[in-house]
């Protein structure tokens, strides 16, 4: 038997006690004695202390702890339940994994416990702010604590993306959850898989930046598996340190990021690598342009994108101008230094040269800011296109040649943020999150999340607190008349 | 004889023999007897000389004393006359105490001692040859047998007092006040029931000229009340309900002891003779001490 209100008990065990304590110490009359001089006694309070080893008027004293204990346990919200204890899952994933739901509920080591799945939206929930774990969890919680009314437990299984944009409600809600949490990442198997693209030009080769791991373990950057994606740096040095950086930051696919000369050259020209893809699936398209001059290079980069907008395989592409000086077109110039740039959850600290700055007139409500400067000036926006199905970024950040600043672990943020797709900029879900279980090693009560929940807890049997409490009463009258019938022998005697 | 408590008269008497109980004072004019007569007679032994006066009997005159000294003398003598004996006895439910329950191992009751007291003072009265007579409230009601001094009084004073049992919670003055006052009245009582009225009708007595003598029992359990914490009850007196535990006690006895100072003094005061008998006290000496006025 289980109970509802435990500490109910704890009070009927203290009155048990008090009861005990006072039929040891109770005040009663004295044994009566005839003695003819009893007139040469003073007059006093005809009741004495007497205080014994063994509690007086046993039957009494069992009558009413008897009494206090039914009252108590009827009032504590008893629950008659079986010898098993009962554990519910939860399993809460992306949407996307819903054909594999069977496979999932196996490895949570669901086998004929009741379970309950929450989906999370694929283009938004978890993939857009991983938090959203749990407002899932806690309304799949809150069904199952209303169907099924025997639960002891409550096992949370979190199946959480390979990145999303924001962890900001995974740490502000983690701790909601009164319980050990299953924290698994989406396994690759479960992913897209990557495909190796293949240009009709075979003078570049473009790699797919799909969602795998490469060697190291490293995660894929992009956010939508759905779709692949091909790097063309377009300009700069052949040793351009970004170019070097994509193709250090992004796993490599087979190939490595394709260059494309800096001059102006027919759209044709270029190896965008748009399509190419065996698989028939659609493709993504990331183009870095390098170029040093800001007004030709400008245009040039507005007819590609009117060129590359009017083929309908590369929506959603990405253009990424970033000249060498760092002075987009557009851009107010500036100079000065400054000591880091942010982008995702890390910062490059370098001694940066700031050499141009967003106008103000370039902010809307359709640009945002992708990377900061440290004093919070942005240093990289995004504009969607003319056509609505891709984005142009502009990248404000002067590299040095030779610099390996962007080769560092901290560049990958900037790097993943600069690859995203359109809109998003999502980031690696940490290992931290996955390996963090919670601060308690059992399983959530079902009476705890009943209780937070505000889910009325179903007393088993219905009948058990009402004949209780009628236990009680009963047993409270023929106490009553116990003692009355040894108060009137008392009396006679 | 035995009392219906299994006490032995046997020994009582036989440690009362030869005891004589004279009377305080001068009797009456009464049957010739031991005691000392207020009056002036012609035999017994010599006491005094008087002149002769007219009408003297002539055969009083002392011879000798005559020749030798010229003038008529006439030896007087005192009478000896009898002194009936009224033994009182109180039987009410205060005598019937302790129970046997709560009594001292060889220490009889207070009704026992009562008895026993009564039957020696009746022995060493009858032995003297004075008339002993009983009067004695019990549960049945008065029992009075009237002074006889022949052969078996004592007996049936014994078989008397041995059927009777204590209780109830009858008055002793309406049985003391009737009594004649030229004799001898011996109150055996706790003196715990009417005892300003039996007070007053002793004073009474004693003024009228009747020897009174005062046996007070206690008991020895109402000395040292043994036990713990207890409801005492008055057995005449069922609304009087005390506790009686240790902080009590010093001042219970020292109410007692005052009670009965005071009844001593009263009782003396009046004339009459006061004994204290405590039931751990031998019997036989509180005899002694009532015959003998050593308590007085």
């Amino acid at each position: 038997m289980t109970f509802l209100m435990p500490a109910v008990l704890l009070v009927g065990a203290v009155g048990t006690l008090a009861a005990i304590a006072l039929h040891l110490l109770s005040v009663r009359r004295p044994p009566a004695m005839l003695l003819p001089t009893a007139r040469f006694i003073n007059p006093r309070d005809v009741r004495a202390v007497s205080r014994s080893t063994r509690p007086s008027d046993l039957l009494l004293l069992l009558l009413r702890v008897l009494a206090l204990w039914c009252a108590a346990v009827a009032l504590s919200g008893p629950r008659w339940t079986s010898g098993a204890r009962t554990t519910g899952h939860v399993i809460v994933a992306d949407a996307s994994l819903r054909r594999d739901s069977a496979r999932i509920a196996s490895r949570a080591g669901v086998a004929s416990a009741p379970v309950r799945f929450a989906w999370s939206d694929s283009s938004s929930g978890m993939r857009a702010e991983l938090g959203a774990a749990w407002p899932l969890a806690w309304r799949a919680a809150n069904a199952m604590m209303r169907d099924e009314a025997a639960l002891d437990s409550v096992a949370l299984h979190i199946v959480v993306p390979r990145s999303s944009e924001s962890f900001d409600g995974w740490a502000a809600w983690r701790h909601s959850w009164p319980g050990k949490v299953d924290v698994e990442a989406m396994s690759a198997a479960n992913a897209t898989s990557a495909t190796t693209a293949t240009s009709a030009t075979s003078e570049t080769s473009t790699r797919s930046v799909a969602a795998t791991e490469d060697s190291a373990g490293r995660q894929a950057p992009t956010g939508d598996v759905a779709a692949r994606a091909t790097v063309t740096v377009i300009g700069g040095a052949t040793d351009d340190v970004v170019r070097v950086a994509f193709d250090v930051h992004v796993p490599r696919a087979g190939g490595s990021v394709s260059r494309a000369p800096a001059a102006p050259a027919t759209p044709q020209g270029t190896t965008e690598g748009v399509s190419g893809t065996g698989s028939g699936s659609r493709a993504r398209t990331i183009r870095v342009l390098r170029d040093a001059a800001g007004a030709s290079e400008g245009d040039a980069v507005s007819g590609r994108d009117r060129a590359t907008s009017g083929t309908g395989d590369d929506a959603g592409s990405v253009t990424v101008y970033w000249p060498v000086n760092g002075v987009p077109r557009g851009w107010k110039a500036m100079h000065d230094t400054i000591g880091g740039v942010i982008a995702g959850n890390d910062a490059v600290v370098a001694p940066w040269v700031r050499s141009a700055a967003p106008r103000d007139s370039a902010a809307s409500s359709r640009t945002r800011a992708i990377a900061w400067w440290s004093d919070g000036v942005p240093a990289a926006i995004e504009r969607p296109s003319a056509s609505g199905t891709g984005c142009t970024r502009e990248v404000g950040i002067a590299v040095p040649n030779g610099s390996d600043v962007l080769l560092s672990p901290s560049a990958k943020s900037l790097i993943a943020a600069l690859a995203a797709p359109c809109g998003r900029t999502t980031m690696p879900v940490p290992r931290s999150v996955i390996d963090d279980s919670g601060n308690s090693t059992s399983l959530a009560s079902a009476s705890a999340l009943r209780t937070r929940l505000a889910v009325r807890d179903a007393v088993a049997p219905r009948w058990l607190p009402a004949a209780l409490l009628a236990s009680a009463i009963a047993l409270l009258l023929v106490e009553s008349a116990v003692r009355r019938a040894g108060d009137d022998a008392g009396g006679a005697a | 004889m035995t009392t219906a408590d299994g006490i032995p008269y046997g020994p009582l008497i036989d440690g009362l023999r030869g005891v004589r109980w004279p009377a305080r004072r001068a009797v009456g004019a009464a049957l010739p007897g031991v005691h000392r007569s207020r009056q002036r007679g012609t035999s017994g032994e010599f006491t005094e000389y008087r002149l002769y006066r007219q009408g003297d009997d002539p055969r009083q005159l002392d011879w000798k004393l005559l020749a030798r000294s010229d003038r008529a003398f006439v030896r007087l003598t005192d009478d000896r006359a009898l002194l009936p004996t009224w033994i009182v006895l109180d039987g009410s439910a205060s005598m019937d105490f302790p129970d046997r329950a709560h009594r001292t191992t060889n220490v009889p009751d207070k009704w026992s001692a009562a008895r026993a007291i009564a039957i020696g003072l009746a022995h060493v009265a009858h032995a003297s040859a004075d008339p002993v007579g009983i009067v004695c409230t019990t549960t049945t009601g008065p029992r009075r047998l009237l002074p006889r001094a022949r052969r078996g009084t004592v007996s049936e004073i014994a078989r008397t007092l041995t059927s009777a049992a204590a209780g109830g919670s009858a008055p002793l003055a309406p049985l003391l006040a009737p009594l004649p006052a030229n004799a001898r009245i011996v109150v055996i009582s706790d003196l715990l029931g009417d005892g300003e009225a039996l007070l007053t009708a002793a004073a009474h007595l004693v003024a009228a000229g009747a020897q009174m003598e005062c046996v007070h029992i206690v008991a020895a359990e109402e000395l040292s009340p043994v036990g713990g914490a207890q409801l005492a009850r008055d057995p005449e007196a069922h609304e009087i309900e005390r506790v009686l535990d240790r902080n009590v006690m010093r001042d219970y006895l020292a109410t007692f002891g005052e009670f009965r100072a005071s009844m001593a003094r009263r009782w003396r005061a009046m004339g009459a003779g006061y004994t204290e008998a405590r039931t751990d006290t031998p019997l036989t000496r509180v005899v002694r001490q009532v015959v003998g006025g050593q308590a007085s």
